[in-house]
């Protein structure tokens, strides 16, 4: 489940202002008459965390989860895009493959 | 040699065998059926069983036996042979040189292009990847070769970093290629570093069968990221995820972490996750790895000898807090409060400035209390911490509103509010209301003045201040200083509040008018005035009186000018207007007797009314609760007894009894707890609960005088009726007339008093002896006991009056055991 700061995108030490205005960003790009529950979702998570209080609030009542995908995201973290280059596609088509799975492609609807 | 004779049955085992696919079991019965007459019915068949146990050899990777066993078919069928392109596929798995080249080259154009598009696929995918050797190998003049070509040209173009010539060249390959899906493996590539999204939608749309499903596996993991990716990651070999790793650019110690996850992560347990976060905090960061690990503790408590090796103690703090809204979760409030209270501790312990979080705690440990002191005071400790928190002071102070006995309180924590909201209007009007109650008017119109201020339409404050002039104007009246009448009734109409408030101030410049001025011209505007406000004589009777009282004129001058009231009978419109007028003068005058005395004056028409009239029971259950308010019992008797004919509920029993005791619990008697009781329980079962409030409200009240009382009820509960039956029984006359009000009791004593002046006993137990069989034995025995004449007097003074007593003359033959042997009773004379 997401945190009202990542419903809104924002860092756990945003400001006031910055809140709100990624809580607008984020009604106009999912306004109510589109989608009613996504709006309500994105409301829940701006009165969650509008302000000071609202924030410490939120700390105190919130009872934390261990969220794993997040220690994945952070775990495996990387600084590059993932491009593949004439080298990465020689040694795609090098790797092994399972010969059976050649036999597969005779089986395909196309070759019936 | 001589054919053998057809065995019966035989070819139908075969072909039944054949489609259960028991190819080995059918080729044998095939076998058997050439060396028959019908040898040339099972020849075709015979070749799919050799061709179809091939297929199945192949799947479990034995080439050989695939091969053996397809090559034996071509004798029993004819070309074109079944599974041909795989037979080629399969000699190309062999690894058999020698057969793959003739294989190879055996194949023609028309072959490959036309009739075995999968072949051509997985040659090509070969040609891409292991094989390259094949291209010299296959038909030159084929489309694959030509479009294999055009492949090479666009992977070199890739190796010189030339995408334009990469893309443009893969656009010469059309659709039906066998490069088909090289092709959208390409267009992905190229869309992973700019569209990620766009090279996932790709990557999908080669389909599972392609020889390229691997490939487009490996890059779909290179566009994911996070659990995505770790997912992905998963299904991949050990030498894929190195290739996923390069491309990703993820380091050893990431690739260890994934090969560590892919252990547990069917069994992710909280100690599994504990124990990844610990082990791998220098890739997650120290907080993070800190921060999950003290959540994990909650239900992990063996990793904290663990957790304070790694990271010292843990939050102290946090502990609390968590386990607190974890005892919230499974509805421990007791335990809960616990942990809240130590949270509290160590933030008072704290010197950093912690006021809110106690605050917010305190205000979130009272959310859970019921309404009641105890909530009260957790949120009186919250603004002890934090008192900007309005919503608290609204709560603290409705409650104090709501207790009798905490008047000191509700004025405290108004006067914190005020002083902490000086301009909320919210505020300032809950204190007008406590200055209205406590009768100080002038504090009242002071903070209605200042509301106006801030909320000059507000009407509230407007109402306060209108009555506020009302009483100024009323107290000048009375001292005669007409001069200072006016400017306050010039005030009093600057408010604007309406047509009703206007009509008000026209009966103050009509009574100033009388006072002063002229009384004549005072006395017709009078008229008017009451005319406008009023459409029946009672209302007008009786704010004329009111008023008179409350300006110190003369009644009874006023009064004469008036339609006469008596006879009068009132609408439901009407009577709720005077209820109105009721409650509003109740409110403003300090005394009542005012109120009394007008009442006492049109009590008459209004009794009539309300025997008379048909008004619906609300209208009734209103008007008793207004005249409850300024204790004024005459008409509530008459009201409540009227009600209680037409509708037999608790609430009128409640009316009646609390009317006829003048409002008094402890001079309630032994029967009319015994209704109130009944009552309160009839209340409970019709779910009329403000009623049962109500009645058991007034019982306690007599519980508290009378202590004495509850044994007998208890005893009543627990099934004592009986006995206490016994006891009443001592008491015949209380059994027979108990039930009975004092007031009906007196009315019924003095009537028997008159009916013993014009009847003797003889002719009294005559008459009402007349429908009973009785009549002598109930002489007799009222010769020997006096209390049955005193009951038949009685009982012929409630004929006499109309009252229905709920009592006859068999009740009292059955109370006193009259019966016909009484005959044998000897006389005293």
């Amino acid at each position: 489940m997401q945190t009202p700061y990542e419903i809104l995108g924002v860092e756990t030490d945003a400001r006031d202002d910055e809140i709100k205005q990624a809580y607008l960003q984020q009604v106009k790009n999912n306004p109510p008459d589109r989608n009613q529950q996504q709006f309500q979702i994105i409301h829940g998570a701006y009165s969650s965390i509008k302000d000071h209080k609202s924030r410490v609030s939120y700390d105190l009542f919130t009872l934390p989860t261990v969220n794993f995908n997040a220690v994945l995201e952070r775990a495996l973290k990387t600084e590059q895009t993932g491009t593949v280059n004439a080298e990465f596609l020689s040694k795609l088509l090098a790797l092994d493959i399972d010969d059976n799975s050649l036999l597969k492609a005779f089986y395909s609807p196309d070759n019936t | 040699m001589k054919k053998q004779v057809s065995i019966p049955g035989l070819a139908e085992q075969a072909q039944a065998l054949h489609k259960s696919g028991k190819y080995k079991e059918a080729i044998k019965l095939y076998e058997k059926l050439l060396q028959t007459p019908d040898a040339d019915l099972c020849r075709e068949p015979l070749a799919n069983c050799y061709v179809q146990r091939a297929i199945g050899f192949a799947a479990k990777d034995m080439y050989k036996e695939a091969l053996a066993l397809w090559e034996n078919h071509p004798q029993f069928t004819q070309p074109p042979y079944e599974a041909y392109d795989q037979y080629i596929t399969w000699v190309v798995l062999s690894n058999n040189p020698v057969n793959i080249q003739t294989s190879l080259a055996s194949l023609s154009a028309q072959q490959l292009d036309k009739q075995y598009p999968a072949l051509a696929t997985v040659l090509g995918f070969l040609m891409l990847t292991r094989h390259p050797e094949f291209e010299q190998l296959l038909a030159q003049d084929s489309v694959l070769i030509a479009h294999f070509k055009i492949v090479k040209t666009a992977v070199l173009a890739l190796q010189n970093n030339n995408t334009e010539k990469f893309n443009q060249t893969l656009k010469q390959l059309p659709y039906r290629s066998a490069f088909r899906d090289f092709r959208i493996l390409c267009n992905g590539i190229v869309a992973m570093s700019d569209e990620p999204n766009q090279a996932q939608e790709l990557l999908t749309k080669i389909p599972s069968v392609s020889p390229y499903t691997q490939t487009a596996q490996i890059l779909l993991a290179c566009t994911k990221q996070g659990a995505e990716l770790a997912n992905e990651l998963l299904q991949l070999s050990h030498q894929q995820r190195h290739l996923v790793a390069e491309i990703k650019g993820l380091n050893n110690r990431q690739l260890d972490f994934i090969a560590h996850y892919s252990r547990q992560y069917d069994q992710l347990s909280d100690k599994v996750q504990f124990n990844l976060a610990v082990q791998y905090q220098d890739l997650l960061g120290t907080e993070i790895a800190q921060s999950v690990c003290q959540i994990l503790l909650a239900n992990y408590p063996a990793g904290n000898t663990h957790f304070i090796k790694h990271f010292g103690e843990p939050s102290e703090f946090e502990d609390n807090r968590v386990k607190a809204l974890r005892c919230e979760l499974s509805n421990n409030v007791y335990d809960a409060d616990y942990y809240w209270r130590q949270c509290l501790n160590i933030l008072a312990a704290d010197k950093a400035d912690n006021n809110l979080p106690a605050a917010l705690i305190l205000r979130h440990m009272a959310t859970r209390e019921p309404e009641g002191l105890a909530r009260t005071k957790l949120l009186e400790e919250s603004l002890d911490y934090a008192p900007e928190d309005r919503h608290s002071y609204f709560q603290v102070i409705q409650y104090y509103s709501q207790q009798a006995a905490s008047a000191k309180e509700y004025t405290h924590w108004l006067d914190r509010a005020l002083e902490q909201f000086p301009q909320d209007v919210e505020v300032l009007t809950q204190t007008v209301k406590a200055a209205t109650n406590k009768k100080t008017y002038k504090k009242a119109s002071q903070y209605a003045t200042k509301i106006l201020k801030i909320d000059p339409l507000n009407t509230f404050a407007k109402q306060t201040l209108f009555s506020s002039y009302l009483a100024h104007v009323r107290r000048l009246m009375r001292e005669n200083n007409y001069r200072l009448v006016e400017q306050e009734i010039n005030r009093a109409e600057k408010l604007t509040l309406g047509k009703t408030y206007d009509q008000q101030t026209q009966l103050m410049r009509a009574l100033l008018c009388f006072a002063n001025t002229d009384k004549q011209q005072g006395l017709q505007e009078i008229i008017n005035a009451l005319a406008s406000v009023h459409t029946d004589p009672v209302n007008s009777h009786f704010q004329a009186i009111m008023e008179s009282l409350l300006n110190g004129l003369s009644v009874a001058t006023i009064l004469r000018e008036l339609p006469a009231v008596k006879e009068y009978l009132l609408t439901a419109h009407e009577l709720t207007r005077l209820m109105l007028q009721l409650k509003l003068y109740a409110n403003d005058s300090d005394n009542w007797e005012y109120l009394y005395k007008a009442l006492d004056d049109i009590k008459a028409p209004l009794k009539k009314s309300l025997s008379d009239q048909d008004y619906p029971e609300d209208l009734l259950l209103n008007l008793c609760q207004v005249l409850d308010s300024f204790v004024y019992f005459e008409l509530l008797r008459h009201c409540a007894r009227v009600a209680q004919l037409k509708w037999k509920k608790p609430v009128w029993i409640y009316y009646q009894v609390y009317a006829d005791n003048n409002g008094e619990a402890a001079d309630c008697d032994f029967w009319e707890v015994q209704r109130l009781e009944n009552a309160s329980k009839q209340a409970g079962e019709d779910k009329d609960y403000p009623t049962a409030m109500l009645i058991d409200k007034f019982l306690g009240r007599y519980f508290e005088v009378h202590p004495e009382r509850i044994f007998e009820v208890l005893k009543g509960l627990l099934g004592g009726m009986t006995e206490a039956r016994d006891d009443i029984g001592g008491d015949p006359l209380e059994e027979l007339f108990g039930h009975l009000s004092d007031r009906v009791m007196i009315d019924l004593n003095s009537k028997a008093e008159s009916l013993l002046k014009k009847l003797t006993p003889e002719k009294l137990t005559q008459e009402l002896a007349q429908p009973v069989a009785e009549e002598k034995s109930l002489f007799l025995a009222m010769m020997e006991n006096p209390e049955i004449f005193s009951a038949l007097i009685l009982l012929r003074a409630a004929d006499e009056l109309l009252i229905d007593i709920d009592t006859d003359i068999y009740d009292v033959i059955d109370v006193f055991g009259i019966s016909a042997n009484n005959n044998s009773t000897s006389f005293p004379f």
